[in-house]
């Protein structure tokens, strides 16, 4: 027994000996690691597959390439819906936390800024000498959105307006001519194409609607809402919801505005909620004939459906003689670098930002993003660029945006994430799900407006 | 001044409960003195809050949108929690037959939903509602009642609190079959068999002897169920969305949408104490149907 207490005595040594060694080697090795960690980036965006591809397959590996030790994490999260992006943005920078960069639309910046969620860009990451040479870089006004007292807060993934996409195989069956795409034609005139274009099997069920709206039910998107009906209202001659700070929606803009989709839904039967399907798939595999959409629609519906064929036409208006009624909405979706990040974490997604969206005086970048994706950016020198101009030889369709903003009178919608903008889509909702009267929705939505501003 | 002495077990019992103590002080306890603090203030996030007193709760009081979500959280509850208690205790009589063969198959594929995600079934249960094309559909095709294949079931008002329903029934009425297993096996089976002996039919013997012993049971099914039902967000989040146009948009969702969306976080945290309020009150009047135990 003293025997083998010894030869254990003379064999623990060794072995304590060895895990030590081994121990301060785990140690020094996380030591080590520790010491030069990879920097991690974070990026949430809006669920939209060419959006996806764009970082995932171009932007974040160039960037990688550049950038070694630096690894970029993409998060896309759905658009629509009630844990939507918007929301779902909101809560995590409201808890100090999210992303380190984002896209988001114009809706959200005021509160963003007001709250200090977002931090100021730095003109000097993307090669200009100040933030006002950098706002003077972009067509004039455009920026606006993302100014705050002489600082810029956010830069364009998106500025777009809308025009109307049409499925050429869907008029050709139906035998109605292709659409001027040089002049907007009336509501009356697409309600009346549309009933040609609306299919029913011999059951009654419906097979193909003529013309849908941007929101229905499987996509509750508060922008779509609001972007449909704004146009609307102010082609009839109202900007907004409230006039000097009153709730006005009992008003004969607003009810015309509810009475046009009322007569879409339930007169002319040309638009049923609860039929569309999917955004992008709907028109391309001849579902719906008619839809509003902007610039990157085709890149969204060709991968899956190559042998679309469409037809653009300028938005269509109340009436095509009376240019007051040229009203269109526009909106833009920015980048936004995080406040609550340390600040090496703030100038690494700004690096990225300067090499996804181009420096002082690039257009390569911008032109790759308008081609691949379907994304304006509204710098001067993209629209002066060979590569913009190649585009639109390439796809004439193009054309309706370009003259969208001379031929029309553009704005921002006022309302559609917020309180007001939920009770324009239960409004909204009351028409197209309920078939409540115009008239009659309008004073339900007065009363709540009223509600909700304390103007009872 | 007196000391308290405490045993041995006591201390032990004391420390072996000391974990879930912490827990429920920690993620109950004090979430919900925060809320009934927020609840007293016009707290809209990123900005200072401000004691208002009860005017959130008499805002609630007046909102019909609260009024809305309130109903719609009862529609698709009470929808729910009635299917989900009358089709576990027929399941748990049907597999508590001594004779049923493959009983643990039957087990299993009763109880397989219940541990499943529901984001990921939700999904399933997506492509189960598609209108012409998805599983019911089909079923309806193949037993001749094609008209009713092209049912939207998600994207109408009336049926989506339906689809929601039906969904939560699926996926939580294997539990409470268990539950009500476990119970109908700790019903004394003397006093079923004297019954049987004294002539008494097996519908007799079920509706005069085993339902009463398996009231404890069934208040518990009930309760539990009422205030897991009520407080689901996910299958609603998954299927309609809160949609279509409100139909479905029950109390979780507006307390969501309040919060994060509208920012006012004063204002969801008294809608909070109110749904809280209607769980607690449903949870006392149903343990007020407990007039005795099994082995009174």
């Amino acid at each position: 027994m003293k025997g083998e207490t010894r030869m254990r005595g003379t064999m623990c040594g060794p072995v304590v000996l060895a895990a030590l060694v081994v121990a301060a080697l785990v140690v020094f090795a996380g030591a080590a690691t520790q010491a030069a960690p990879p920097q991690t980036l974070e990026i949430w965006v809006h669920e939209f597959p060419p959006l996806q591809d764009a970082l995932s397959k171009k932007w974040i590996p160039e960037f990688a390439a550049a950038h070694p030790g630096v690894r970029v994490k993409v998060t896309a999260i759905p658009f629509a819906g009630v844990v939507a992006y918007d929301a779902k943005l909101l809560s995590a920078l409201s808890g100090g936390a999210g992303p380190d960069l984002w896209d988001m639309g114009d809706w959200h910046y005021k509160v963003f800024t007001d709250n200090k969620f977002v931090a100021p860009l730095d003109p000097t990451v993307f090669g200009y000498a100040s933030t006002k040479e950098m706002i003077d870089a972009y067509v004039p006004g455009t920026t606006s959105i993302f100014e705050r007292d002489g600082k810029l807060y956010g830069l364009f993934s998106e500025y777009n307006t809308l025009a109307l996409f049409y499925n050429l195989d869907m008029f050709k069956a139906a035998g109605v001519a292709p659409l001027p795409a040089d002049k907007p034609v009336s509501w009356r005139m697409i309600a009346d194409i549309a009933k040609k274009l609306t299919q029913r099997d011999s059951a009654g069920k419906l097979t193909q609607i003529g013309y849908r709206f941007g929101f229905f039910a499987n996509f509750r998107s508060p922008q779509w809402y609001a972007q449909d009906f704004y146009a609307l209202m102010r082609q009839y001659g109202q900007p907004d919801l409230t006039v000097n700070g009153q709730p006005a929606v009992t008003t004969k803009p607003v009810t015309d505005a509810f009475q046009l989709l009322y007569d879409f839904t339930w007169t002319d039967k040309v638009y049923d909620p609860s039929f569309p399907a999917n955004w992008f798939a709907d028109l391309p595999q001849g579902r719906v004939a008619m839809l509003l959409a902007g610039t990157w629609f085709v890149p969204a519906m060709t991968p899956h459906n190559p042998n679309v064929r469409f037809g653009v036409a300028p938005h269509p208006v109340v009436d095509p003689e009376n240019r007051a009624t040229y009203q269109n909405v526009q909106w833009s979706w920015g980048w936004s670098v995080n406040a609550n990040k340390p600040q090496a974490s703030q100038r690494l997604a700004q690096q990225f930002l300067a090499s996804m969206l181009g420096k002082k005086g690039e257009t390569e970048q911008a032109v790759w993003w308008f081609k691949t994706v379907g994304y304006t950016h509204p710098k001067k020198v993209f629209y002066q660029s060979a590569g913009y101009k190649q585009e639109l030889a390439k796809n004439p369709w193009l054309k309706a945006w370009e003259s969208a903003f001379t031929t029309y009178k553009i704005d921002y919608v006022t309302h559609n994430f917020d309180e007001v903008g939920q009770a324009l889509i239960r409004a909204i909702d009351r028409v197209v799900y309920d078939q409540m009267r115009p008239a009659e929705t309008g004073r339900l939505l007065q009363a709540e407006l009223g509600r909700l501003m304390g103007t009872k | 001044m007196r000391r308290i002495q405490l045993t041995y077990q006591t201390k032990f019992g004391l420390l072996f409960i000391s974990p879930a103590a912490l827990y429920f002080a920690g993620f109950w306890v004090l979430p919900v003195a925060l809320a009934v603090v927020a609840s007293a203030t016009d707290w809209r996030i990123g900005r200072p809050a401000h004691f208002i007193g009860l005017s959130n709760y008499a805002g609630l009081v007046s909102d019909p949108q609260f009024h809305h979500a309130l109903l719609a959280s009862l529609t698709m509850t009470g929808i729910a929690l009635a299917s989900i208690v009358a089709l576990a205790l027929v399941l748990a009589v049907a597999l508590n037959d001594s004779g049923l063969r493959l009983s643990r198959f039957y087990k299993l594929a009763v109880f397989a939903p219940v541990v499943t995600d529901w984001v990921a079934t939700g999904l399933a249960w997506q492509l189960i509602f598609l209108p012409n094309q998805g599983v019911l559909a089909g079923l309806f095709e193949g037993v001749g009642l094609s008209q009713w294949s092209s049912l939207r079931w998600t994207s109408t008002r009336q049926l989506a609190p339906l689809a929601v329903a039906i969904f939560v029934v699926w996926k939580m009425t294997g539990l409470y079959t268990m539950v009500f297993l476990a119970g109908l096996r700790s019903v004394p089976r003397e006093f079923q068999e004297a019954a049987l002996m004294d002539g008494a039919s097996a519908t007799q013997v079920f509706s005069r002897i085993t339902m009463p012993l398996l009231r404890p049971i069934t208040v518990f099914v009930v309760v539990s169920g009422f205030v897991t039902v009520i407080g689901l967000f996910e299958p609603i989040f998954m299927l309609t969305g809160g949609g279509p146009a409100d139909a479905t948009r029950a109390l979780p969702i507006f307390m969501y949408e309040t919060f994060f969306q509208f920012q006012r976080a004063g204002y969801a945290s008294a809608a909070g104490m109110v749904f809280l309020a209607i769980c607690l009150v449903f949870a006392l009047l149903a343990a007020r149907q407990l007039p005795y135990s099994f082995y009174e």
